[in-house]
């Protein structure tokens, strides 16, 4: 009789232990992904860029561009809108990409870059140009949408 | 006089009684429960904070429109839910646009602007069904699209 009490204590016992494990492993695979600690990757504020100058000619585009941030940037998309209105102005947004450029060395606070590219044989005009700086980390381009720049162009690049 | 069963066998019979018990729990459960998405090993919920697009809507022709949208953030869009609203109702219409990190699209949209007086767009992205390797899509949550009016 002693006996026979002693092995269903345990089997309560291990049902106890068992169970409550089981549950403890249901409940953290559910809140796993909402609980770890995620530092996405971003840029740092502080990131700028600005059109120094530009020119149009024969088709080309020239840009000068200057990093007026307080941190490095490694590259750049360099997109335009080719579509206008009546009066000239930009329709949309600009979705065309020239390029995604990275830098040979990075732009370091204060210096500036510059880069040229055809437009007139694929776009035939440029009515508003966008920079969108990015930086490297762990090989992936890490884009800054909060620096992103836009500028209209004038009839130059038509 | 009857000898009922032993108390080992009735321990072993209450024990597969309650796991086929749980296992017939879990498994009606488990339909009710929403299937998690993850993305970058996170609630896809939470990455869909990470989004940053722009949009913007054009009238092209009578009751034509050209959505324009570029995707600014570090997050890929696999498509975009574009919600017509208009008097009273709405029409979904999932677009696969595959918008990668600092990609671009124009998108043409036909609808009657006389029964739409706006459109939502909301980014949908491609995360992994949790404990799965098949990928799914998911929607992310109105708070991050964008509604744009319908010129006319």
């Amino acid at each position: 009789m002693q006996n026979k009490r002693g092995i269903s204590e345990l089997i309560a016992y291990v049902l106890l232990i068992s169970l409550s494990i089981a549950l403890s492993i249901v409940v953290y695979n559910w809140l796993r992904a909402y609980v770890m600690p995620y530092q996405p990757k971003a840029c740092p504020d502080g990131i700028s860029i600005i059109i120094k100058d530009y020119n149009c000619y024969n088709g080309n585009i020239t840009l000068n561009l200057s990093n007026k941030g307080l941190f490095r940037i490694d590259g750049y998309i360099f997109r335009i809108n080719n579509e206008s209105d009546a009066t000239g102005n930009p329709v949309g947004l600009p979705i065309n990409v020239i390029s995604t450029t990275t830098l040979l060395t990075p732009l370091q606070p204060g210096a500036v870059t510059s880069g040229s590219w055809n437009y007139k044989t694929k776009y035939s005009k440029i009515v508003e140009m966008e920079i969108e700086p990015f930086r490297i980390e762990g090989n992936k381009n890490i884009l800054c949408e909060k620096a992103t720049i836009k500028q209209r162009t004038l009839l130059e690049c038509n | 006089m009857k000898k009922s069963i032993s108390p080992l066998v009735a321990t072993v019979l209450m024990v597969v009684l309650t796991v086929a018990a749980g296992v017939i729990v879990y498994t009606w459960a488990h339909g009710l429960v929403k299937e998690q998405i993850e993305k970058f090993g996170r609630n896809a919920e939470q990455v869909c904070d990470q989004l940053s697009f722009n949009a913007e809507v054009k009238l092209v022709s009578a009751n034509l429109f050209d959505l324009y949208l570029i995707n600014q953030g570090n997050v890929p869009i696999y498509a975009v839910d574009i919600t017509k609203i208009g008097k009273g109702k709405s029409v979904v219409d999932r677009r696969v646009i595959t918008l990668s990190e600092g990609g671009s699209t124009k998108q043409t949209l036909t609808l009657e602007r006389s029964s739409y007086s706006s459109i939502l767009v909301l980014p949908v992205i491609l995360g992994s069904v949790r404990g799965q390797q098949n990928e799914k899509p998911y929607a992310c949550a109105q708070q991050y699209g964008q509604k744009l009016d319908l010129p006319l």
